[in-house]
């Protein structure tokens, strides 16, 4: 790219151009002149004291323009935190009702309520259901307090209305809403895989066949009253009318202890004894049978995540700007880059993102999104008389100030350079070993950057005013650019889904920002700390 | 801890009684420097509430070197050539074409008020009443001027000079109608 464009105007309007700003610098001796004119008579202090004892006092509306011009800037800085507040609140809200929503999915936790299961079941379309209180007197336990004796009518033995109660069990049966967690219903299930048209058979009422898919163990006081009481008889009350099945529930439910609660594997584990230490009645209901998915679900909650995960990180850096030489200009940047590094200083500001994570495996991570960076610096500089002879403007049409001037090193102005970025990142995260709760994550990966936001000024290339850059397209240009990040990040495991994460940020430019080969290249690079929160799914 | 760096901490903390002390120890002061710079007292005023409200945003930065008040005025004058950018660009060059009346006397300055003063140098044109002010008032040299005002020192002297000839022959004027009622500062 040609460092002078626009070439082609006619050569008046160049000429006019070029003489515009024209200005000779006058030899020193005509300053000697004018000096000698300025006599070393006291008039400057004479003034100067005279009119420093004038102090006329403001009227009183200005200190009220003052403050509330104060509280406006004050407002604003408020203003630039509710994007950053809103996207944490909204990530929390989501985070916190994703883990409710996980925990509900619990029956060993949950309790259906007398009042609630005749809810759902009407929901489930069960016509003549029956939910009877059982004689909880026959139990005679201080700790049993509730038996729920549900019939099921005699119409909903197919195979599609057994789907249909699945479906609506698990979504409404198993996770009621605003339930307590203060009773707990023993649920189990029939095993009785022949019997595909019926839910349960009077066959399948047999503690062999019944399958626990959950034990709540009481504690061991109770336990051991259970032991040394009598067991009562189990409640089976099975009829079978016009070749369908009526069902009997008896669910026992233990109110106000501290339960553990254990997931087991019929399979693998004696289920009779534990009914018999628990004394818990067998269940046969279709609520019962539809309860397989959940517990399996929480049976192996972990095992079952998808590899899917999302993660919201943000963090604040210091931003800092790697100047070079472009390799093919004739022009000597080197007094320009020297300057320039003196004059730009790194100021802080703040990124963000929004990832989309692939377990590839338990070690490898795969994750994509969208983010943004802020990138700001101050710049200062003062100005002289030109130190060198002035080059010329670069462009025809370049934002220009102080055109006439050199630029030095001082603080006499302030400026800003600002740029933002949307970018597309694509990210490798490995994960090391995990200590307790704390785990070592290292992500890494390059990003697409395009620049959304330039507000910058740059000192010309021969030290002689200033280029004013308010748009990509302004000379010299600021492009798109690939970025390369590392976070070494430092995971602590709030719960099985949930992960927060602190990580130093290292992130560059490793392409050019400069739209111009003919002008210096630039490099922004940051150096910061990000915080991390990640859901898996 | 003194009062002053008392109020400063206050200022810094944001504390709006502490602000409003400090506005109320400089605030007459100040609006004494910008309305030398200003071409009248509304555009004084404004220039003082602009001042304050960037004396009160930056305060943090004040590194105790030098005294506050020094800070303070060179905030306010520095609100003034901001403005004074916007406003013009150009610098008084025809005031020669007027000629000089050389036969300024010393005892003139002694017989006028501070507040005739600030008036006279109000109605001065703003590319010499800037350059009067800073250098003749503030103390700041032709170099700093420059620097300050984003032209040549050499500008800065030739426009001092006008100035400063400009000014003792207004003064001298007035001296000399002293007699006749004075018009004060708007």
């Amino acid at each position: 790219m040609n460092l002078f464009k626009n070439q082609n105007k006619s050569f008046e309007e160049k000429l006019s151009k070029q003489l515009e700003d024209l200005e000779y610098k006058p030899s020193e001796l005509l300053w000697d002149k004018i000096s000698s004119t300025i006599p070393d008579d006291g008039f400057e202090t004479a003034i100067s004291e005279s009119v420093n004892s004038y102090q006329p006092n403001p009227t009183n509306e200005n200190w009220n323009k003052i403050e509330s011009q104060l509280q406006q800037k004050n407002d604003y800085r408020k203003f630039y935190w509710i994007p950053l507040l809103f996207l944490f609140s909204a990530a929390t809200a989501y985070f916190g009702y994703e883990i409710n929503k996980k925990n509900d999915n619990s029956i060993a936790v949950n309790t259906i309520s007398k009042k609630q299961l005749i809810k759902q079941h009407d929901e489930i379309n069960m016509p003549n259901l029956d939910v009877e209180k059982s004689d909880a007197s026959k139990l005679k336990r201080k700790n049993i307090i509730q038996n729920i004796r549900v019939k099921g009518n005699t119409n909903y033995s197919s195979n599609s209305t057994k789907k249909q109660i699945t479906q609506a069990t698990r979504n409404k049966i198993l996770l009621p809403e605003n339930s307590a967690k203060k009773i707990v219903p023993f649920i189990s299930i029939s095993n009785n895989k022949n019997n595909h048209h019926s839910f349960i058979n009077k066959k399948s009422l047999t503690h062999s066949d019944t399958k626990y898919i959950a034990v709540i163990t009481p504690s061991k006081e109770i336990r051991n009253s259970l032991l040394n009481d009598k067991k009562p008889e189990p409640q089976k009350e099975i009829t079978q009318q016009n070749n369908s099945t009526q069902i009997q529930q008896t669910s026992t439910v233990i109110k106000e202890q501290k339960f553990e609660n254990k997931i087991i594997d019929s399979a693998q584990n004696n289920t009779s004894s534990l009914l018999a230490l628990s004394n818990v009645q067998p269940s046969y209901d279709s609520i019962n049978l539809l309860t397989q998915n959940n517990i399996e679900k929480k049976k192996t909650t972990e095992d079952k995540l998808t590899k899917y995960s999302i993660t919201v990180l943000t963090g604040m850096h210091y931003c800092f700007n790697y100047l070079s030489a472009p390799n093919n200009s004739g022009i000597n940047f080197k007094d320009n880059i020297l300057l320039r590094n003196k004059l730009e200083t790194p100021s802080l500001d703040w990124s963000g993102a929004f990832l989309l994570n692939y377990s590839i495996n338990e070690k490898w991570k795969i994750s994509s999104g969208i983010m943004v960076s802020n990138f700001t610096q101050e710049f200062q500089y003062a100005i002289t008389t030109p130190t060198s002879i002035h080059k010329g403007l670069p462009e025809v049409g370049t934002s220009y100030t102080n055109s006439n001037d050199s630029i030095i090193n001082g603080n006499s102005y302030n400026n800003r350079i600002k740029y933002t970025w949307t970018e597309i990142p694509l990210f490798i995260t490995y994960t090391f070993k995990q200590k307790g709760k704390f785990g070592f994550d290292l992500m890494g990966g390059v990003s697409y950057a395009f620049i959304t936001g330039v507000d910058a000024a740059y000192v010309s290339y021969d030290n002689v005013g200033l280029l004013i850059v308010k748009d990509k397209n302004d000379f010299p240009g600021v492009k798109n650019n690939f970025f390369v990040h590392l976070y070494p990040t430092l995971t602590y495991q709030v719960n099985p889904l949930v992960s927060l994460g602190v990580a130093p940020t290292f992130k560059m430019s490793i392409t050019s920002i400069t739209d111009n080969e003919n002008w210096v290249q630039q490099h922004p690079y940051f150096v910061g700390l990000s915080l991390s929160l990640r859901r898996k799914f | 801890m003194d009062k002053e760096q008392e109020i400063i901490k206050g200022c810094i903390d944001g504390n709006r009684i502490c602000q409003r002390r400090l506005y109320d120890f400089f605030a007459a002061k100040m609006l004494g420097v910008c309305m030398r710079y200003a071409k009248d007292r509304a555009e004084a005023e404004d220039m003082l509430q602009e001042g304050f409200v960037k004396v009160f945003q930056n305060i943090g930065r004040f590194k105790n070197e030098g005294s506050f008040e020094g800070w303070i005025r060179r905030i306010m004058v520095f609100t003034a050539i901001n403005i004074f950018k916007h406003r013009i660009r150009k610098f008084q060059e025809d005031f020669d074409k007027e000629g000089i009346d050389g036969s300024y006397d010393d005892q003139v300055i002694e017989k006028i008020t501070a507040r005739e003063i600030v008036a006279l140098i109000q109605q001065m044109p703003d590319g010499y009443k800037m350059i009067f002010n800073l250098y003749a008032v503030e103390g700041y040299t032709h170099r700093e001027i420059g620097e300050m005002l984003g032209i040549a020192e050499g500008t800065s002297k030739s426009q001092y000079s006008r100035a400063r000839h400009y000014m003792q022959k207004v003064l001298t004027t007035h001296y000399h109608i002293l007699n006749e009622p004075f018009q004060e500062p708007k």
